[in-house]
C-alpha cells in the first residue's frame, strides 16, 4: 500500500454545516426554527442576484408557514437599526463579509450564508471578521446565471488552495478528508462549467477549499499571489494557476504522501488544465500578470514554498 | 463521484488530537466560558486511572473542579441513568458536561444534555429526530475507545429502561462542542476492546459509504478512516503501547464518526442495535460480525460502491489489478480476511460469529431462539431506511442465521437478483 499520511498533534476547528443541493434553500426556515431563532433578518444587496435569491428564500418561508424575515439592504443603516436574532446573508463575498462583521457586533446572533456566484472561496470561512457562519447553503438557484469563465477562475483558486494544503507541515487526516472532497468536486466541475450541475459541484469545491483554508491556513502560492495582486483581482487565479504546476512538481520531489492520496500530480494537473481553458487566461495575459508570475516563479525556485512568505512580504514592502 | 440532489454535512466539533491533547482541556473550558462540568465516566475508565488523569489536568492547568462526578455509567447507556444524572446536574448547579469514556458514556451525556437543556425529567419522549430545540449545554467528549465516533456524532443510542429497546436520539445540536483525542486515553484499552471498537469504526465507514444518505464529504472521511484502520488496528493489537498507532486509530474513529453521523445507518446498525439490546452484546462486536453479511445482502444494489472501497481497503496495486466487475467480491473477501486477522491477533477473543460470544461463565449469550425477536426489534429501527436494499423480517432472520452460525449468506434466500 502507498505511504499514508501520519498525523502529529493538531487542532481542527468547528466548521459550519453545509447544506447543498436543490433542496438547500427549502431547509433554511427549518434550520432557523430548529435552533430557536425567531427574528431572522435577510441581508442582501439590491442587485439581480441578491433580489432573486431573496425571492426564492421568501417563497420557502411561506411554504414552511413561518413568517418571512425582516429585510435589510447592505450599505444602508437598516441592518444596524433592526431587531434580529439571526442574519441570513444572501449573495457573494462582499455581502457575506459584511454580514460577518454585523454578526460579530451582536453576540449570540446566528449567521446563515446563502451563497451566490462564488468569487474567492472565503465565504464559508471566518473571513476578516473571524466569524464562521453557522450554516452554508448551496442551492443551484444561487448561481444559475453564473458565468462559466468566472466559475472556472474561482475553481482554479480553490484548486490551488486545496493542493497547497497537501504539504506535510499543513495537512492532517481531517484536513485531508476535506481536501479530497474539494478536489473531487472541482474535478467534476472542470468537466464542463457551462452545465449547472457542474457549476454546483465547483461551488461545493470552493466551500470545501474554504473549510480547508480555515484549518490549514494560507499557503505560499495564494499568499504570494495575494501580496502581488496590485495589478487587479483577476490576476490571483491566473498567477496561482501558473505557479501550481511548479508547486506540484516540487511536492512530487519532496515525496509528499498526501499528494499520492489526492490522486497524484498528473490528475491534478489535468484538472487545472481543463479549468485554465474555460477561464480564458491566455486572452487576458496582462503584462503585470506575466511580471508577477515570473517573480514568484523565481522566488519559489529559491526556497521551499512555506518559507517564502516572509520573503514575499519584504519584496512587497519594497515595491510599495 | 456521486453528487446527490441534496445533502447536509454537520461538523461543529472542535477537535484536538495529539499526544498531549488533554492539556488543551482547560483552554477549551475557557473558550466555552464554563467552569463547573458534570464529569461522567464508567468504572473501567476510572479503574484504569483515566478520570484521575483528567482531574489532575483540570486542576493543575486550569484550577477547574467538576461540579459533580459520576463514574457508574453502565456498558449500555439507559434512560434511567440519564434521568438520575440530570437531577445530579441540576442539584450541583453544573454548567456543562465532560464525558470521558466510550460511546455509552458520551451518549448518556447527550441524553443528560437533552433533559437539562429542556428542563425535563423523562428522556424517552425525545427519541427520534429533532424532538428538542437548542440551545444546549456545552458538552466536551474525551473518548477512551477508538470506535463509536460518538464524539463527532449528532446521535445518541440509549436503551429505554422500561421496554429494553434501544432508541436513537438525533439532532445536529447533540454534536459535542469539543472532542479531545489523546492516545493516553486508549493506551490501556484491552486488546479485545481495541479490536471491537476498531471494527465498529470500520463498519461505520463501510455503511456510510454504501448507504443511501451518503455524500461526498462523508465519502472521503470514510475512505480516509478505512485506510487508517486497515493500517493501524493490527499495529495497536501487536504493540498496544504504541502511542502513535493509538493516536491514528483515535483519529480514524473520529473520522468514521463524522462520516457515519452524516450518512446515517444501514443494515449493520439496524441489527446491531436490536441484538445488542436483547443479548447485551457490545455494539462494536455486533457490527464486526455483521459487516460481511450486510455487504453480501446489499451487493446487488451497491456493487459499484462496495467495489470502490477496495482501494482504501487493499491499496492501489490490488485495486488496479482487479477487474471492476470483480472488485465487490474482492472487497468482501479482503474485509473477511481482515476480520480473521483481527480475530487471530486477539487470540480468538473477538468473535467472528454470534454463537461464539460467551458470558463470563462460558455460556452463549445468544441462541437461535433470540433471532426472530431480534428481527422484530430491528424492523422498528429507523437505521434500516438507509440500507441500499430494503429489509424484511424474513430476510433479517436469514442474515442473522448466517451470522449466528458463521455460514456464507445464501443469497437465494434473500432479495432476488443477488450476484452469485
Amino acid at each position: 500500500m502507498e505511504e499514508l499520511l501520519q498525523d502529529r498533534g493538531f487542532r481542527f476547528c468547528a466548521l459550519p454545516a453545509v447544506l447543498s443541493g436543490s433542496g438547500a434553500l427549502a431547509r433554511l426556515p427549518y434550520e432557523l426554527y430548529r435552533r430557536n431563532y425567531s427574528r431572522p433578518l435577510f441581508f442582501y444587496s439590491k442587485g439581480k442576484e441578491g433580489t432573486s435569491l431573496k425571492k426564492a428564500a421568501i417563497k420557502e418561508f411561506m411554504r414552511s408557514q413561518l413568517p418571512p424575515p425582516a429585510e435589510a439592504e447592505t450599505g444602508t443603516a437598516d441592518a444596524e437599526a433592526s431587531e434580529f436574532d439571526a442574519i441570513i446573508a444572501l449573495g457573494g463575498g462582499k455581502i457575506q463579509e459584511e454580514a460577518k462583521q454585523l454578526a460579530v457586533s451582536r453576540p449570540d446572533c446566528g449567521l446563515f450564508s446563502v451563497l451566490s456566484d462564488i468569487q474567492n472561496c472565503r465565504e464559508a470561512g471566518p473571513g476578516n471578521a473571524g466569524r464562521f457562519p453557522d450554516a452554508v447553503f448551496l442551492d443551484p438557484r444561487g448561481y444559475q446565471q453564473a458565468d462559466p469563465v468566472h466559475s472556472a477562475r474561482s475553481a482554479v483558486t480553490a484548486l490551488v488552495m486545496l493542493v497547497e494544503s497537501l504539504q506535510r507541515d499543513r495537512v492532517n487526516s481531517l484536513i485531508l478528508s476535506h481536501i479530497l472532497t474539494g478536489i473531487q468536486f472541482i474535478e467534476r466541475g472542470a468537466q464542463d462549467l457551462s452545465l449547472l450541475p457542474n457549476r454546483h459541484a465547483a461551488a461545493n469545491g470552493n466551500v470545501a477549499a474554504a473549510l480547508v483554508y480555515a484549518n490549514a491556513g494560507e499557503g505560499a502560492v495564494i499568499s504570494a499571489a495575494e501580496l502581488f495582486q496590485f495589478s487587479g483581482f483577476s490576476c490571483l487565479p491566473q498567477a496561482s494557476a501558473a505557479l501550481l504546476p511548479f508547486l506540484i512538481r516540487q511536492m512530487e520531489q519532496l515525496d509528499e504522501p498526501a499528494l499520492a492520496e489526492a490522486g497524484g500530480s498528473e490528475r491534478l494537473l489535468n484538472t487545472l488544465n481543463r479549468l485554465k481553458k474555460t477561464a480564458h487566461f491566455e486572452q487576458t495575459r496582462e503584462p503585470a500578470v506575466v511580471s508577477l508570475i515570473s517573480q514568484l516563479h523565481r522566488l519559489l525556485s529559491l526556497r521551499h514554498a512555506p518559507d517564502i512568505r516572509q520573503l514575499l512580504r519584504t519584496i512587497n514592502e519594497e515595491n510599495d | 463521484m456521486e453528487l446527490p440532489a441534496f445533502f447536509s454535512f454537520f461538523q461543529s466539533t472542535l477537535t484536538y488530537a495529539g499526544e498531549h491533547a488533554l492539556e488543551e482541556l482547560p483552554g477549551i473550558f475557557r473558550t466555552l466560558g464554563i467552569s463547573r462540568p458534570l464529569l461522567l465516566s464508567d468504572r473501567g475508565v476510572e479503574e484504569a486511572g483515566l478520570t484521575e488523569l483528567i482531574l489532575s489536568v483540570l486542576s493543575a492547568r486550569g484550577k477547574i473542579v467538576p461540579g459533580a462526578q459520576y463514574f457508574d455509567i453502565p456498558e449500555d447507556s439507559d434512560t434511567e441513568t440519564a434521568e438520575t444524572l440530570a437531577a445530579i446536574f441540576e442539584s450541583n448547579r453544573c454548567d456543562s458536561l465532560l464525558a470521558v469514556g466510550g460511546g455509552s458514556v458520551i451518549d448518556t451525556a447527550k441524553g443528560v444534555n437533552i433533559l437539562v437543556s429542556d428542563q425535563s425529567k423523562e428522556l424517552s419522549s425525545y427519541a427520534g429526530t429533532d424532538a428538542v430545540k437548542g440551545p444546549f449545554m456545552p458538552l466536551i467528549a474525551v473518548p477512551t475507545t477508538s470506535g463509536s465516533g460518538s464524539e463527532a456524532a449528532p446521535t445518541a443510542v440509549i436503551k429505554d429502561t422500561k421496554s429494553g429497546k434501544k432508541h436513537t436520539y438525533c439532532s445536529p445540536e447533540f454534536i459535542p462542542d469539543a472532542a479531545v483525542l489523546d492516545p493516553r486515553m486508549t493506551l490501556t484499552l484491552p486488546a479485545y476492546m481495541s479490536a471491537a471498537s476498531g471494527m465498529e469504526a470500520l463498519s461505520q465507514c463501510v455503511e456510510a459509504y454504501i448507504g443511501l444518505a451518503k455524500n461526498p464529504f462523508s465519502d472521503t472521511a470514510a475512505q480516509q478512516a478505512i485506510r487508517l484502520i486497515i493500517r493501524y488496528l493490527p499495529r495497536v493489537l501487536e504493540t498496544p503501547y504504541n502511542r502513535s498507532a493509538r493516536l491514528q486509530m483515535s483519529i480514524a474513529a473520529h473520522l468514521a464518526g463524522r462520516a457515519f453521523a452524516n450518512s446515517m445507518g444501514g443494515l449493520v446498525d439496524t441489527i446491531g442495535h436490536a441484538a445488542g439490546a436483547l443479548c447485551r452484546i457490545p455494539h462494536g462486536i455486533c457490527r464486526g460480525i455483521l459487516l460481511p453479511y450486510s455487504l453480501r445482502y446489499n451487493q446487488h444494489r451497491a456493487a459499484e460502491r462496495i467495489g470502490e472501497l477496495l482501494l482504501p481497503t487493499a491499496g492501489e496495486e490490488t485495486y488496479h489489478r482487479t477487474l471492476p466487475a470483480d472488485r465487490p467480491d474482492k472487497m468482501i473477501e479482503q474485509l473477511s480476511a481482515f476480520s480473521k486477522t483481527i480475530n487471530q491477533l486477539t487470540g480468538g477473543a473477538l468473535p467472528l460469529r454470534f454463537r461464539d460470544i460467551l458470558t463470563s461463565g462460558g455460556t452463549p449469550v445468544m441462541s437461535p431462539h433470540h433471532l426472530p425477536v431480534i428481527a422484530d426489534h430491528a424492523m422498528e429501527d429507523p437505521s434500516q431506511f438507509y440500507s441500499p436494499e430494503a429489509v424484511s423480517r424474513d430476510e433479517l432472520i436469514h442474515v442473522l442465521l448466517a451470522a449466528y452460525w458463521g455460514y456464507p449468506l445464501d443469497t437465494d434466500l434473500v432479495k432476488k437478483g443477488h450476484q452469485k
